[in-house]
């Protein structure tokens, strides 16, 4: 009677999720949220997900002795999904800033700067973030972009100038189809993104003024309530970046020199 | 914990803000746009499942069947991303409606082809027995008692409508979902600012509610206790 | 001397119609001359009511001639058909009355919208019709208000409002209670009295004695027995006949 309670209790308890040194959704799994929207970070190619983030959780999760749990999610669900206790961590190119920082904790992996994109021949003649007054941008809701758009747009009626429409659609990847079909001017993404769209689709794009705002670092997305889970990140990361995975991982996915955080 | 859970005063600040008022204004302009053209074209395909030509017969029963069979969510996100590849690019208000209102059709088809059928065929009898064309036995004495017997469903069409309304949120049509979405992506306030697009979402269903009680009541005559039978199961007509 | 022969007002020879591969009326002659009443009586199911909207197109014939008002109607398109069915008025055993319109609209929609009548000369006329039918202060009442006999005799003057030539009516009276049967039998008879061309399928025997001018037996798609009416009730009609009547307590 007591060893079928025992085994019934080592079956159970771990899908009950029961707390283990970090907490975890599911024991054993490091489950990871991502919008696979996001070239060259995370991106679909024969139906399956892949990029840099792909790559860098594996080497992490290995790291930490878990197994690699991808979870995708619209990019706006991510944070409500991880103090939801859904997922463990978020690694989704997502941007360290203070109103994020207020309700996560993020581990810094990369540096980026951020670029408007346009189409090819830039018809519109855009260069920089002071010419789309009066023009729309598609952005992903709940991002930088989409704030980088608003703060363009609120510079643009400060100044007398009619405002930026903005088309807030769920990935970059909707933003830049947006962009081909006509429905937006502009977009704006990562500077290592415009090296990925270039790549999977040549002359169809073209960049809209210099890259801005090139010191913004992008953050592993950890709950506060879980700082043994963030050590354990941080060691982990650690050691890919000692190990050389970092570097060739740099060098895999085509990001530009200056990516590096570390 | 740095912040509270739950703050009243944010939550009455976004019932009163511009943004989720705006919000709700587009989701009653896009319910009523939508449920506008799903009544033409459910009327249309309703009078054409009667038609005595086979190939009109065949065509509407497979706009019937695409549109029940497939999600309206699928249908709207094809109106936004497949037509444009045909040279069709339509604004994003614009696929909403189109969207939303040919997939209102078909269900408003089966319901005014419950309504037609509910109509005796005695009295088409009695109108045809008068020396009446065809089609003036439908438009004056066939569809002038269906439309009576068919407006508590249409009014739970439209109360449904008003909710199907957030789907458009997804190809970026600012209605009150996106707006407490965009409003929640700078802060967080998830309780606070979907608790307010809530609220809006009860105010428009309950308006429309009452609208209606007020529509079958002004109805001075309501046919006979047997379609009122009727009518209570066309209630049951469901997504 | 005897009188010349009267011209029918409706002459129907040789009907077959079938449902199908049940056959319902299997070789009917049937006619009636300008002002008389025909009674049609018959067993359920022997193809009496069929019949009679055969008479008016509402169904069609497989075989089979009808002259009406000198002219060959059978085979008649739908189209025309239409404006034919002016010229008849029905009776239905369910009155058939239209439950959004009140019982005075009822009687002007057929003035209004197939002779596109001005709406004032349809009312008028409208009211004139209801005091035929003794239902002066009934105008705005709907059907949901009437009883069975007075929406019975609402629909009588629906039907006259169209001023037809021969009226047709199917079991007027089947569906009424027995108090108001009486009302819209008198009704008929009144009709029949002033000169209405009338063919009656029902089963009130009394009726027929006192208003009918030629009564027609049929039976399983067949016209068995035809007979002015005093013949067809002194005892003189075939047994079959004569048995029908007992069943039903005449």
């Amino acid at each position: 009677m007591l060893r079928l309670a025992l085994a019934l209790a080592c079956v159970l308890l771990p899908g009950l999720g029961v707390a283990q040194a970090q907490e975890l959704a599911e024991a054993g799994k490091l489950t990871w949220g991502v919008s696979v929207t996001f070239p060259p970070f995370e991106f679909q190619e024969n139906a399956k997900p892949v990029g840099f983030d792909v790559d860098f959780v594996d080497a992490m999760a290995k790291q930490m002795g878990l197994a690699s749990t991808i979870m995708p999610i619209e990019f706006k669900g991510l944070i409500p999904a991880l103090l939801g206790k859904r997922i463990d961590i978020i690694v989704s190119g997502m941007y360290i800033n203070p109103q994020r920082l207020e309700v996560a904790d993020m581990v810094p992996y990369l540096l980026v700067g951020n670029q408007i994109v346009v189409r090819k021949g830039n018809p519109k003649k855009i260069d920089g973030k002071a010419s789309l007054c009066g023009l729309s941008v598609a952005a992903p809701v709940a991002t930088v972009f989409e704030n980088s758009a608003k703060a363009a747009s609120a510079d643009c009626k400060a100044a007398g100038k009619p405002e930026v429409a903005l088309l807030s659609l769920a990935g970059t990847t909707a933003c830049a189809l947006a962009l081909t079909q006509g429905r937006a001017d502009a977009i704006i993404v990562s500077t290592a993104t415009v090296a990925a769209l270039n790549h999977e689709t040549p002359d169809t794009y073209d960049t809209g003024g210099a890259p801005f705002d090139t010191d913004t670092k992008v953050g592993i997305a950890v709950r506060k309530d879980n700082p043994a889970l963030k050590a354990a990140v941080e060691k982990a990361v650690q050691a890919i970046v000692k190990d050389g995975t970092y570097a060739a991982l740099l060098k895999k996915w085509s990001l530009p020199a200056g990516s590096s955080a570390f | 914990m740095h912040a509270s859970l739950f703050q009243p005063s944010l939550l009455a600040q976004y019932l009163v803000s511009a943004d989720f008022f705006q919000g709700a204004a587009m989701t009653l302009w896009l319910s009523v746009a939508s449920l506008a053209l799903g009544l033409g074209v459910g009327l249309l395909i309703a009078i054409g499942q009667e038609a005595p030509w086979r190939a009109v017969r065949s065509a509407v029963w497979a706009y019937i069947w695409l549109f029940r069979g497939t999600p309206v969510l699928l249908q709207l996100v094809f109106a936004f991303n497949v037509l444009p590849a045909f040279g069709v690019l339509l604004p994003g208000f614009a696929c909403a409606v189109l969207a939303l209102g040919l997939n209102e059709g078909a269900y408003m088809a089966e319901i005014m082809r419950s309504g037609i059928r509910a109509v005796g065929p005695g009295q088409r009898l009695a109108a045809r027995a008068l020396g009446l064309e065809e089609w003036r036995v439908m438009r004056w004495v066939v569809l002038p008692q269906a439309l009576r017997i068919v407006i508590p469903p249409i009014g739970n069409q439209f109360v449904g409508m008003l909710k199907l309304s957030a789907l458009v949120s997804v190809i970026g049509v600012k209605e009150l979902l996106l707006t407490a979405d965009e409003t929640a992506s700078g802060n967080f306030r998830y309780i606070e600012t979907l608790t307010a697009a809530g609220v809006y979402y009860l105010a428009l269903t309950t308006v429309f509610m009452a609208i209606q009680s007020v529509i079958e009541r002004s109805f001075r005559r309501r046919p006979g206790a047997r379609r009122a039978v009727v009518a209570e199961n066309l209630q049951t007509v469901i997504r | 001397m005897t009188a010349p022969p009267v011209t029918p007002l409706l002459d129907a020879v040789a009907i077959w119609k079938s449902f199908g591969a049940l056959e319902v009326l299997r070789g009917v002659d049937l006619s009636v001359t300008p002002g008389e009443c025909l009674v049609l009586l018959g067993p359920s199911g022997s193809g009496k009511s069929t019949l009679l909207r055969c008479l008016n197109l509402l169904e069609p014939i497989a075989s089979g001639s009808i002259m009406f008002e000198g002219k060959e109607i059978a085979g008649t398109p739908r189209k025309q058909a239409a404006s034919l069915r002016r010229r008849m008025g029905m009776v239905f055993q369910n009155f058939e009355l239209f439950q959004h319109l009140s019982a005075l609209d009822n009687i002007a929609f057929g003035p209004v919208r197939v002779k596109h009548m001005p709406a004032k000369q349809a009312r008028e006329l409208a009211h004139h019709l209801l005091r035929k039918v003794h239902l002066p202060d009934k105008a705005a009442a709907f059907p949901d208000e009437l009883s069975g006999g007075q929406q019975q005799r609402v629909a009588i003057a629906r039907a006259l409002a169209m001023e037809p030539a021969l009226m047709l009516y199917d079991e007027p009276t089947s569906a009424l209670d027995p108090e108001t049967v009486g009302e819209v039998l008198s009704v008929m008879q009144e009709l029949a009295e002033e000169g209405m061309t009338s063919i009656v399928v029902t089963h009130e025997l009394g009726f027929a004695r006192r208003a009918a001018n030629e009564v027609v037996f049929m039976e399983a798609g067949l016209v068995a027995h035809r007979a002015p009416v005093a013949a067809f009730f002194d005892g003189s009609a075939p047994d079959r006949v004569v048995r029908f009547l007992h069943r039903m307590h005449g």
